[in-house]
C-alpha cells in the first residue's frame, strides 16, 4: 500500500469525513487523489473521462464515509476500491447502459462485510498476491490482472484471448482457485 | 456432504464466486445471486473482502497522477453547491450589501469599485477620486482552504469595526467559530465568536491602531462552545485570510 498517509492518520481523515468535516475531506482528496487517479488512468485510457471518474469516487467516498467503519476494508483499499468501481462503471455506460445494477456493487461492498477485527485477520494472512500470480498459466495470470486493473469483463478477456466466453469463464475460474490456493500456502 | 474433499471443493468455488464479485466479472443473475450472499453470508463477505485486499495490491505499481485542478472544485461544487467555491471577487453582490448597509461614508466608493472590478483588478492601481476621498475601504476574505468555510469582512474606519457576513460554513455540533486578527508575528487577539447571521464586531483600539501600519490577518478557529479558553487559538485553524486596501 503505497499511501501517502500513514494508516492511522488516513482512518483519522475518513472518521472525520463522516462526521461532514469538509476540510478533512479536502485534506483526504490531497492526500489520495492522485493515487485513486493513476487507478482511474489504468481503466479509462482517456483523461478526462478518467478525471470525471475521479469526481464520481470523491463524490461516494464523501457519501458513503459514515458507513467506511462496517465494511472491514483498509483505507486505501476501500478508497482504490471505490475509484476502480466508479472507473468501470464509467467504462461500462460508455459501451452500454447497465444502470443501476452497477450501483449495487458499490452499495453492497460499502453496506456488507466483516467487521475490522476479522479483517485484520484476513490482512494479517498476507497472501502475497503477486508472486502467486507468476506462479499461474501466464495468460490466466494476465486475465485476472486485466480484470483488475483494467476492469476487463469476461466478454473483453474472451475476444482478446480469442476463446469461447464460456471457455474463458472455467479458465478464469480455475485460475482464480488456483490463486487461492496458492495464497494459503 | 461430510466428505472433506466435497467442502473443499465447496469452499473453492465460493471463494472463486467471491473473487469473480470483487473483481466485477459477473452480471445478471449471478451478479444478483452474489450481491444477496455479500449482504447475508458474513463468511461470503469475508472471503469478498479479503480478495479485494490481496487483489488491491496488485496497484501498488500503479503511479500516481495529479488530478487537474478544477477536478476538486468539481467535487466540491457537486457536494456543496456553487458557494464552496466562489471566488472573493463573484460575490459582488454581497459586497454591494455590504456596502450599502454599513458604509456611507464609503458607500459611493465602494459601489463604484465593486461593480467596474475590471478597471482596478487588472492594473492593480486605482485612481481615487479626488482630495477628498475617503479611507481607503479595508477588506477580508476568510477562507478555508477547499471554501467549505467562508466569510467576508469589512473594516468601517467611522466606527472601528467589522462587518462579517458568513458565506459557506458553520461550526462542528457543540462547537463554535472564533475569530482572531493577527498582526505581523504577534499573539492572536480574539474578535469574539462568529454568530448565525450578519454581525458587527468592534476592534479593540490596538488592533485598529496596527490596521494602519502592519498587515493584518484574519483567521478563524475551531473552539469549544463559549470560545477558547485561554484567550489564544486552541483548536484547529479552519480559515484565514488578509485584510486588502481597495
Amino acid at each position: 500500500m503505497s499511501g501517502t498517509l500513514e494508516l492511522k492518520a488516513l482512518e483519522n481523515l475518513i472518521a472525520r469525513v463522516a462526521l461532514g468535516d469538509r476540510s478533512a475531506f479536502s485534506s483526504l482528496y490531497d492526500a489520495t487523489a492522485p493515487k485513486l487517479l493513476g487507478v482511474c488512468l489504468r481503466v479509462l485510457k482517456q483523461r478526462s473521462v478518467a478525471e470525471d471518474a475521479l469526481q464520481d469516487a470523491y463524490v461516494k467516498i464523501w457519501k458513503g464515509a459514515d458507513r467506511y467503519v462496517s465494511n472491514g476494508l483498509s483505507p486505501m483499499t476501500w478508497l482504490i476500491t471505490i475509484a476502480r468501481n466508479c472507473a468501470i462503471d464509467r467504462l461500462r455506460a460508455s459501451r452500454r447502459d447497465v444502470g443501476s445494477e452497477i450501483d449495487t456493487v458499490t452499495e453492497t461492498l460499502a453496506a456488507s462485510g466483516p467487521s475490522p477485527e476479522q479483517s485484520a485477520i484476513a490482512g494479517s494472512e498476507a497472501r502475497r498476491i503477486t508472486s502467486c500470480l507468476d506462479e499461474l498459466e501466464a495468460t490466466r495470470g494476465e486475465a485476472i490482472r486485466g480484470a483488475y486493473l483494467k476492469g476487463e469483463s469476461y466478454s473483453d478477456l474472451a475476444a482478446k484471448f480469442d476463446v469461447p466466453l464460456n471457455t474463458m469463464r472455467t479458465w478464469l475460474r480455475r485460475g482464480l482457485i488456483s490463486l487461492r490456493e496458492c495464497m494459503e500456502r | 456432504m461430510s466428505d472433506p474433499t466435497e467442502k473443499d471443493d465447496e469452499s473453492a468455488r465460493d471463494s472463486a464466486l467471491a473473487a469473480e464479485y470483487a473483481l466485477r466479472l459477473l452480471d445478471g443473475d449471478e451478479l444478483r445471486m452474489a450481491e444477496a450472499r455479500a449482504s447475508a453470508d458474513p463468511g461470503f463477505a469475508r472471503e469478498v473482502a479479503a480478495w479485494h485486499e490481496d487483489l488491491v495490491t496488485l496497484t501498488d505499481p500503479v503511479a500516481p497522477v495529479k488530478p487537474r485542478r478544477a477536478t476538486k472544485g468539481a467535487v466540491m461544487t457537486r457536494l456543496f453547491g456553487e458557494a464552496s467555491r466562489q471566488g472573493m471577487w463573484s460575490a459582488v453582490g454581497i459586497w454591494r450589501g455590504l456596502a450599502l448597509a454599513s458604509m456611507t461614508a464609503t458607500a459611493g466608493l465602494a459601489l463604484l469599485m465593486v461593480s467596474q472590478p475590471g478597471t482596478w483588478l487588472g492594473t492593480g492601481t486605482v485612481e481615487r477620486p479626488g482630495t477628498s476621498a475617503p479611507a481607503p475601504l479595508q477588506l477580508a476574505e476568510i477562507a478555508s482552504e477547499d471554501g467549505s468555510l467562508r466569510l467576508l469582512a469589512a473594516y468601517v474606519p467611522q466606527t472601528d469595526t467589522v462587518e462579517i457576513r458568513r458565506v459557506a460554513g458553520e461550526a462542528r455540533p457543540g462547537r463554535a467559530l472564533e475569530l482572531w486578527a493577527i498582526a505581523g508575528a504577534d499573539a492572536p487577539v480574539s474578535l469574539g465568536l462568529i454568530g448565525e447571521g450578519a454581525q458587527s464586531v468592534t476592534l479593540p483600539a490596538a488592533v485598529a491602531r496596527q490596521l494602519a501600519q502592519t498587515p493584518l490577518v484574519l483567521a478563524i478557529s475551531d473552539e469549544p462552545a463559549g470560545g477558547s479558553p485561554t484567550g489564544q487559538p486552541t483548536g484547529a485553524v479552519l480559515a484565514a485570510g488578509p485584510v486588502t486596501t481597495l
